[in-house]
């Protein structure tokens, strides 16, 4: 009946009737599937799962090139449901890869803040400078990564100028765009008060560049991790890179596989929680 | 509330005017203003043409012009946020070359931050701008006189478009500036929230006594606020008529829109707006 009464409703208003029900049938789907992209996540991720599991099983595929799931589960556990003091633990190795990390993000974030201010502020600055963090970001980190381990040795610091590096140029590009992007209408109401060019700056500029620092910062946090543990893989005392390496090394992939389901699960946490103090910051 | 017409054309600006007594010297004296912009292509626009105009202490003018008259320039230069290329500008006898505290400026969007409360908004002109021991006014009380008050702690995205107007007004008054310029403050604003925003303003005029200088293309609003309508000419901009309004205060549309007064004055200046040089 109502279908009827559609019909003939999009008969005489034509073209303009169809995405009308369009709409409606996108609600509808939505209406009988509440939190449809939560199902989508849930089942691409089960559907991975039994496809490895299946594979595993049927094409018999040794443990070294594909372990089970089950085999990583036990990885997992064993690193994880340890006391986290335990030299076979993974907490010991996360902690210091994770520690250099939020050394480093923080280190290359506040260098990359002050410096693209500065090169958004001052053309000088920005013509002096914009050149090198290009070509420095076209740079290979694989390249760079051996000489910061010979300049600052094996040590954290090394992990951490990797974090920095990598952290730097997302962020340094990002605050430059934003702190331009101010809109034109915020600088002139702060020229009708007189206000000083760090007033305009820090009331004005720096707050209306935050959608876009923190947009650098969401991505520069992931890279940090990466490039700890690059740094890692050069050489390093501990670190979740030398947990990885070392199990490499004996060819004890389901430990590899727990390692990186490990590391797959800080980055989203890392993300996540940049995302909320993003959410806490930026209120309007 | 007779007004008489400015003729300070030739007026040399500086020492002159100090012998002026302050009484009989205009608050704002602008005087054979020029202002030229280069184009990309080399050429030169002349965005406004030997512009003079006086206006009183305490007094209300609009000025009106077809879209494209440059009025917003005439009021950067007012508001010395531009520098004209012939002529002068002189605030209470000071030529004008910066901003001032003297001045407060409406702009065309209320322009608030939106990362600060209302409160915060409206109080920003006194933190920043160095320090001044220029009595200002309580943020609470321009709220108060602007219909505000109770929503110093809200954001401005909680507000409505004449709210948040009326908000940059109180910022614009805060310093207690003398001077009050305005460029098309309720432009973004729809037709009824606008003559509500009309009224608001005549009475937070009348609470203050400022002198205004609002740019506008609505005819009508330009006649209901202004003790003087200043119309201009299309690109390059001039001063075509000086129009006094002698209507009595305070005016409210019921009464003054169906005025004789009114209804001659606005068909005069459509006139001069739409037959260009009269």
């Amino acid at each position: 009946m109502t279908d009827n009464v559609q019909g003939s409703v999009a008969q005489q208003v034509g073209r303009n009737a169809e995405p009308a029900s369009n709409s409606r049938s996108g609600r509808r789907l939505r209406h009988l599937f509440p939190g449809s992209d939560r199902i989508i996540g849930i089942a691409g991720l089960t559907l991975v799962l039994v496809a490895w599991e299946l594979s595993v099983h049927w094409l018999d595929v040794p443990s070294y090139v594909l372990p089970s799931i089950e085999e990583v589960a036990r990885s997992l556990a064993s690193g994880l449901f340890v006391s986290p003091a335990d030299r076979t633990g993974y907490y010991l190795p996360l902690w210091s890869t994770l520690s250099n990390t939020a050394i480093g993000y923080v280190i290359g974030t506040v260098l990359a803040i002050v410096l693209g201010s500065l090169m958004a502020e001052f053309r000088a600055v920005e013509k002096l400078l914009m050149p090198y963090a290009f070509a420095l970001q076209s740079l290979p980190k694989v390249a760079i990564a051996p000489l910061i381990v010979i300049w600052c040795g094996f040590g954290d610091s090394s992990k951490i100028a990797m974090a920095a590096l990598l952290t730097f140029f997302p962020v340094l590009v990002n605050t430059f765009a934003g702190i331009q992007s101010t809109e034109s209408s915020k600088i002139d109401l702060m020229a009708s008060l007189s206000a000083s060019r760090l007033e305009t700056y820090w009331n004005v500029k720096l707050p209306s560049a935050a959608p876009f620092i923190f947009a650098g910062l969401e991505m520069g946090i992931v890279y940090a991790l990466l490039g700890t543990i690059v740094a890692e893989y050069l050489g390093a005392q501990q670190g979740i890179g030398v947990t990885i390496m070392q199990a490499e090394a004996v060819t004890d992939v389901p430990t590899v596989f727990a390692v990186l389901v490990i590391l797959g699960c800080v980055g989203v946490g890392m993300h996540l929680a940049i995302s909320a103090i993003k959410a806490k910051v930026i209120r309007w | 509330m007779a007004v008489e017409l400015p003729s300070h054309t030739g007026t040399p600006a500086g020492s002159a005017a100090g012998f002026v007594p302050s009484s009989d010297r205009p608050m704002i004296a602008i005087s054979g203003l020029q202002r030229i912009y280069r184009t990309a292509d080399g050429g030169s626009v002349t965005a406004l043409a030997d512009t003079s105009l006086a206006v009183k202490d305490g007094e209300f003018i609009c000025i009106v012009g077809p879209s494209g008259c440059d009025k917003s320039t005439l009021l950067r230069l007012l508001a010395g946020l531009d520098r004209p290329d012939q002529g002068h500008i002189q605030l209470n006898g000071h030529t004008v070359a910066n901003p001032s505290r003297d001045v407060g400026v409406v702009f065309q969007s209320a322009t608030l931050l939106p990362w600060l409360t209302i409160a915060a908004n409206v109080s920003l002109p006194l933190r920043v701008g160095g320090k001044s021991k220029a009595p200002s006014l309580d943020t609470n009380d321009l709220l108060e006189i602007a219909g505000l008050s109770g929503f110093g702690d809200k954001y401005p995205s909680e507000l409505s478009g004449g709210m948040q107007q009326r908000a940059a007004i109180c910022r614009a008054l805060i310093r207690q500036p003398r001077v009050l310029l305005m460029d098309e403050p309720f432009g973004a604003l729809d037709a009824l929230t606008r003559e509500h925003m009309n009224v608001e303003l005549q009475r937070i005029w009348l609470a203050t006594k400022k002198t205004v200088v609002l740019i506008t293309h609505s005819i009508s609003e330009a006649v209901f606020l202004a003790d003087r309508v200043i119309v201009m000419s299309p690109r390059p901009g001039r001063v075509i008529a000086d129009l006094p309004v002698q209507l009595d205060r305070p005016r409210s549309f019921d009464r003054t829109l169906g005025h004789p007064t009114f209804i001659a004055l606005s068909r005069q200046v459509r006139g001069l707006l739409t037959g260009g040089e009269a």
